[in-house]
């Protein structure tokens, strides 16, 4: 189905195992490329990595890369990384996260969808950063959103329904989830968490 | 001390394999209720050094609890059987109904039988209460180890009564 809407698609191989780290797009280099119209695929089962070694799209720290109208389906992850990434952009049947910022990251999607993982939809964790407004986050395994571990969320003006769990703050972390839909989350919203775990939701 | 959440299907599942999730943790003195994450969740209070925090990672943002959790079971059990008592006979209550009866008693004398009726009525709903309290706090000191599975169950406390007017 998502090949009839793309006229690129950047094939990400398996095998190798959990070490193997790949990527579909990367941005080695300076600047802020940008990237549009392109479905980025993987072999369609987990690499057994923890936290990834097939990926769409990964900028290290200090890179950066735009996408616009970008696919990943069947990776580990479909976008990682610890530098900046913006896009409108989607993920589905990923083995760990649709998106998962790391390490000082800073991800911000517009418009986006992030569905069907066996992980989470949207991961920020490491002292990382990550804005999502006006996307859908539905039906992943573990959680909707969360930020852990020192790190920042903001869900604003979107949904997330149907996943094990669809917010969460972590560990010394806050999630915002403003004007969102959202069928369940935690901690209790303003409450603060034993660990420093705090969840605002406004509506 | 932290109360943490965690769904009572994973007390009962629980092995090597499979640790008991925690999903959600707030201070020993916040004020929670057992319904707070859902019927399918329970609250347990428990150490701190009882919580695995460095299980998270990017499949699940949740900690667990250690393998050995269940070794520390005094903790969990008397939070549970205070949060029982409270829930049919709160402290306030308890402290209202001593003071009235104690009043009877200096009114009436100590005999309750040749009370007036609204006073033996008193004294007759807080027993009910008291009943309940010595029930439960007998069962919380009969374990000597943690119970296996949820130890919140109901099925393992004593039938929870009404509670006190």
């Amino acid at each position: 189905m998502l090949r009839q809407h793309y006229g690129s698609e950047v094939k990400v191989p398996g095998g190798g195992g959990p070490s193997a780290f790949r990527a579909g797009v990367t941005n080695a280099g300076p600047g802020n490329p940008q990237v549009k119209d392109l479905l980025i695929t993987g072999p369609n089962y987990w690499s057994g990595a923890g936290i990834c070694a097939w990926v769409g799209v990964t900028v290290d720290t200090s890179r950066a890369i735009n996408l616009q109208n970008v696919s990943a389906h069947g990776l580990d992850t479909g976008y990682y990384g610890g530098g900046i990434l913006t896009g409108n952009c989607f993920a589905s049947g990923c083995f760990n996260n649709g998106a998962h910022a790391t390490g000082l990251a800073s991800f911000g999607f517009g418009d986006s969808g992030f569905f069907g993982c066996q992980g989470g939809g949207l991961m920020v964790n490491q002292n990382g950063f990550m804005t999502a407004a006006a996307s859908w986050v539905c039906c992943n395994a573990q959680q909707g959103v969360a930020a852990g571990d020192n790190s920042e969320f903001t869900f604003h003006t979107s949904t997330a329904v149907g996943n094990g769990i669809d917010a969460v703050a972590g560990i010394l972390s806050l999630t915002m989830l403003l004007d969102c839909s959202v069928g369940s989350w935690s901690p209790a919203s303003g409450v603060l968490g034993a660990y420093g775990e705090l969840l605002v939701k406004n509506n | 001390m932290a109360q943490i959440f965690v769904n009572r299907n994973d007390l009962v599942i629980e092995d090597v394999d499979h640790p008991v999730k925690i999903i959600a943790s707030y201070a020993n003195d916040a004020i929670v209720t057992v319904d707070m994450h859902g019927a399918a969740a329970t609250v347990l209070s428990v150490a701190d050094t009882v919580v695995n925090r460095n299980s998270l990672n990017a499949r699940q943002p949740f900690p667990t609890l250690t393998a050995t959790w269940r070794n520390d079971y005094k903790p969990v059990i008397n939070a549970e059987a205070q949060r029982r008592i409270y829930d049919v006979f709160a402290d306030y209550k308890q402290r209202n109904y001593t003071a009235a009866v104690q009043g009877y008693i200096t009114q009436y004398g100590a005999d309750a039988t040749v009370w007036p009726q609204p006073a033996k009525d008193v004294k007759t709903e807080g027993d009910r209460g008291w009943t309940y309290v010595t029930a439960v706090r007998t069962a919380a000191n009969a374990w000597t180890a943690m119970p296996g599975g949820d130890p919140t169950a109901d099925s393992i406390w004593p039938t929870v009564i009404s509670p006190i007017k």
